[in-house]
């Protein structure tokens, strides 16, 4: 790798940001180097400034953000001095962008084609159809199937991961020699995860393009980049070859991050093989036993009357207004005949990627889809109306910037569920509120904040608190640590084990995320297409899924992680 | 296509049932159209055989049925302000050729001034050239469209002499005199609305600015003002468009003190001079004009998103 020549440096960049006479600086003198054709990972936490430092290579910071020092060499040439219309001409053609989220990064009111070929037209001369040709060209060589399609289809036609792939081929239709990557994976599935991955590699390895892979994700810089920089509080704390930096990290907080990565059963992974050995001969028995007719056992039937939860033949559909004129209701089945229980004190995981019905099946739980069939059971007491202190299902949903009332303090957002479902009076209300908000790590100094006040894991803390401050059995978790950091994710998902012990909590945990389903759950579910195609034992299913989409669903997962794994 | 024919259902059916709503609202209103036609001194018989006459005596239904029926045809009955010598329907034809060309002209002069003028002044975002527009816009804003007329009439017409005030040219003399004389009031009528316009244009402009998709163009290498025309301002367009549209149903409907302070014959003083005459035939077909025009212009707007944008179609 060092024979390569160096294709651009930073030297003592600082950048910062002017806020009112005062200077926050957001980069503080970090200085590295991108070598030709090699794939190099900035990996940090958000807020560590790795997004700002691709900015000011292309040039594109934000007006409020200055460059206090350094500089940034391209070619030989300081693009921190070049001039306006040097640097727009470099933009796409030498150095170009593929951005995080492809839905707002493309305009979405014009076609893929003309924004793929824009790029070209920008920076070269061809004739009319030689343009649409080669833009054609392009879309095929990112693996779009169908690209004469592709090319005149918008934006919101395209799935993500479609979109992704047109970014890519956007971004190198001129052939750039670095191309900067922000993030370009975050917003996707694992399956497609590991394919964007792939397809950049392989785009490195063809024409031989530079790339800065920026990523929160230290399984996804594993897997494709060379060397690697970790970045912290806008310092570079350590780097090196990807290899050696995460094998035997110096640096404390590289130590953190590789710690904080959910990674599956670490601490029995030595032990692996004899788990695989006693679950090959547990299911051998079983296999047996079901040959033998099954008859059921009496611990199974105590077992059986546990299940705080049952689902019994659940389909869940879900309508659509006026496709056709005056509006012909057109009903789409989400979810097929699913059937399940869920024991007392028990997590189970549901992974499966997005659209494939995990969160229609988190609304139908808790009651917030009636367009179903078949029976949902719930056995927590509180919907029998016997022991009013008990309440319905609770839900923590993902997003927790969006799902907190952004007008309203911490302190009454607590409050509402209590004065909604309970007859406690105020007093009685604020000492449960006082009492729960320390149960989830905060103080009482954050009841009197606004959510924007509070970072994204001390939010998702609050939303854990606010689903169970009305001391619900079943708590429906729908992605709840998938807009997080990892090393809050850690945090997030510890606290909702401990709050498990002390409350005897039962969870239905969704993600798309198998490695933190691995981490939490004791069973796991997975749905694909709105049906269970698997459900088993965690352990067992990481250790032998039957099913194949099981197995390429783990298969993507291992791939991104497969670094870590000899940690 | 589906989407099409679907606005074109719901067009259908809101024009209906505003027509209901229209012919039943004066069924309400106290007082006898034969009375009031006839006069205080009519007899008993008069104003029976009136009533029979123009079909008063039928049921609700059937009377809404006729009404509709002529009203399709353009047949809204005889004014009585003018002692049932004039159709209702030449009087608003006769009107509405001076609220028509009052709104085309206006219209013309927000859409070819407030577009550039909000895309220079977003270009110039905070610059000396922004912040004056900013003021200029600021102060047309708040001036009533009344005033304005009265200083154009003043500047324009006493003092530079370009027109000669109160001299309303028919369009059946002289087409020509006719517009030149309309460009006044339409002034009048359009500053305040170009003033907000390019206002709200530049913000929706600013706001575009903003999202990913702008930086996504900048690091392609555009420039910025390539990056305006082509990526930004169709995005910026499509509230613009609904409010544009707005302000053309307002000014089809008819600007009243305008007309008044330069004395044309339009829809708005007719509609005043009606109401208070107790014309309700007029009134009526008035009001069934002004709802219409909304419902349609609305109708355009929806076809205009489905052209310009495509998440709108959804296959």
């Amino acid at each position: 790798m060092t024979n390569y020549e160096t294709l651009l440096s930073v030297e003592n960049l600082s950048v910062g940001v002017s806020d009112k006479r005062k200077i926050n600086t957001v980069i503080d003198n970090i200085s590295f180097e991108v070598k030709k054709g090699e794939i190099i990972g900035i990996v940090g936490e958000s807020g560590s400034g790795k997004t700002m430092t691709a900015l000011s290579v292309i040039g594109l910071l934000p007006p409020s953000v200055k460059i206090l020092s350094g500089k940034v060499n391209f070619h030989g040439k300081n693009l921190l001095t070049i001039e306006d219309k040097e640097f727009r001409r470099l933009r796409g053609s030498e150095i170009s962008m593929v951005f995080q989220d492809s839905m707002t990064s493309f305009n979405p009111l014009l076609t893929i084609g003309a924004q793929v070929e824009e790029m070209l037209r920008l920076h070269s001369k061809y004739e009319k159809e030689e343009y649409k040709a080669l833009t054609i060209e392009a879309l095929a060589e990112v693996g779009l199937s169908k690209p004469q399609e592709i090319y005149q289809k918008y934006p919101h036609q395209l799935s993500g991961g479609m979109r992704q792939r047109a970014m890519i081929a956007m971004a190198m239709i001129t052939r750039p020699k670095l191309v900067i990557a922000d993030e370009p994976t975050t917003a996707l599935d694992v399956t497609t995860q590991s394919k964007i991955l792939g397809l950049l590699k392989k785009m490195n390895e063809k024409h031989g393009t530079s790339i800065i892979l920026i990523s929160h994700d230290l399984r996804v810089i594993q897997s494709i980049c060379d060397r690697a920089i970790v970045m912290k509080d806008g310092k570079i704390v350590e780097a090196g070859p990807t290899q050696e930096l995460f094998s035997d990290p110096e640096n404390e907080y590289t130590k953190k991050l590789l710690a904080a990565i959910p990674v599956p059963f670490s601490k029995n992974s030595i032990m692996s093989k004899d788990i695989q050995n006693e679950i090959f001969i547990r299911n051998l028995e079983r296999n047996e036993n079901t040959l033998k007719k099954d008859i059921p056992d009496p611990a199974e039937q105590k077992n059986r009357q546990d299940d705080i939860l049952m689902i019994k033949n659940l389909n869940v559909f879900y309508s659509e207004n006026g496709k056709r004129l005056l509006g012909k209701r057109s009903r789409k089945q989400v979810i097929h005949n699913m059937t399940f229980s869920v024991k007392q004190g028990e997590t189970l995981g549901i992974v499966g990627e997005s659209g494939s019905g995990k969160s229609t099946l988190a609304k139908a739980i808790v009651g917030l889809n009636k367009e179903i069939e078949g029976i949902i059971n719930i056995n927590d007491g509180a919907t029998e109306g016997l022991v009013s202190f008990l309440s319905k299902p609770q839900m923590v949903f993902q997003d927790p910037y969006g799902s907190l009332n952004p007008t309203k303090k911490i302190g009454w957002i607590l409050e509402e569920p209590l004065k909604l479902q309970t007859k406690l009076k105020k007093k009685e209300r604020l000492a449960k509120v006082n009492e729960i908000i320390r149960e989830v790590g905060l103080s009482t100094e954050h009841l009197k904040r606004y959510p924007s006040q509070l970072s994204g894991g001390q939010r998702q803390r609050v939303a854990i608190a606010a689903a169970l401050i009305v001391n619900p059995k079943l708590v429906i978790l729908d992605e709840p640590v998938s807009s997080l950091d990892v090393t809050i994710q850690a945090q997030i998902l510890r606290l909702l084990k401990d709050l498990q012990k002390k409350y005897n909590l039962t969870y239905v945990f969704i993600s798309h995320d198998l490695n933190v389903i691995f981490q939490i759950c004791d069973r796991v579910c997975v749905v694909y297409q709105g049906e269970i195609v698997e459900m088993k034992e965690a352990k067992e299913l990481f250790f032998c899924p039957d099913h194949e989409y099981t197995k390429e669903l783990l298969k993507s997962a291992m791939l991104i992680s497969k670094n870590c794994c000899h940690i | 296509m589906k989407y099409t024919l679907k606005k074109l259902a719901t067009l259908i059916v809101s024009l209906l049932i505003t027509s209901v709503l229209t012919f039943t609202a004066f069924q309400i209103i106290p007082g006898d159209s034969a009375l009031n036609a006839l006069g205080m001194d009519a007899t008993k018989e008069q104003l029976e055989r009136y009533r029979e006459e123009m079909g008063l005596n039928k049921s609700l239904p059937v009377r809404y049925i006729n009404w509709l029926k002529g009203a399709l045809k353009g047949d809204f009955g005889y004014s009585t302000q003018y002692q049932m010598q004039m159709k209702v329907s030449t009087l608003i034809k006769n009107r509405l050729t001076v609220t028509f060309w009052l709104a085309v002209m206006s219209f013309l002069l927000i859409v070819v001034i407030s577009i550039p003028l909000g895309i220079f002044a977003a270009g110039k975002k905070n610059g000396i050239p922004d912040s004056f527009i900013t003021l200029i816009t600021q102060i047309f804003m708040s001036v009533p469209p009344f005033f304005l007329g009265m200083l154009i009439t003043l500047i324009f017409g006493i003092i530079l002499k370009w027109f000669t005030p109160g001299s309303y040219i028919n369009p059946g003399e002289n087409f020509g005199q006719f517009l030149r004389f309309m460009i006044f009031p339409a002034i009048a009528v359009a500053v305040p609305k170009i003033a907000m316009t390019v206002k709200f244009l530049r913000s929706s402009l600013l706001r575009e600015m903003e999202l990913d998709y702008v930086r996504t163009a900048k690091s392609k290498g555009m420039t910025k003002a390539r990056i305006l025309i082509r990526h930004i301002l169709k995005n910026a367009l499509i509230p613009v468009i609904t409010f544009l549209a707005m302000m053309l149903a307002d000014i089809l409907a008819g600007a009243i003190l305008v007309e008044q302070v330069f004395n044309l014959p339009g829809l708005g003083r007719l509609l005043v001079s009606s109401i208070s005459n107790r014309d309700y035939a007029v009134v009526q077909a008035i009001i069934l004009y002004i709802v219409s025009v909304v419902i349609i212009i609305n109708f355009i707007v929806d076809l205009i998103y489905q052209w310009i944008d495509p998440r709108v179609k959804r296959d």
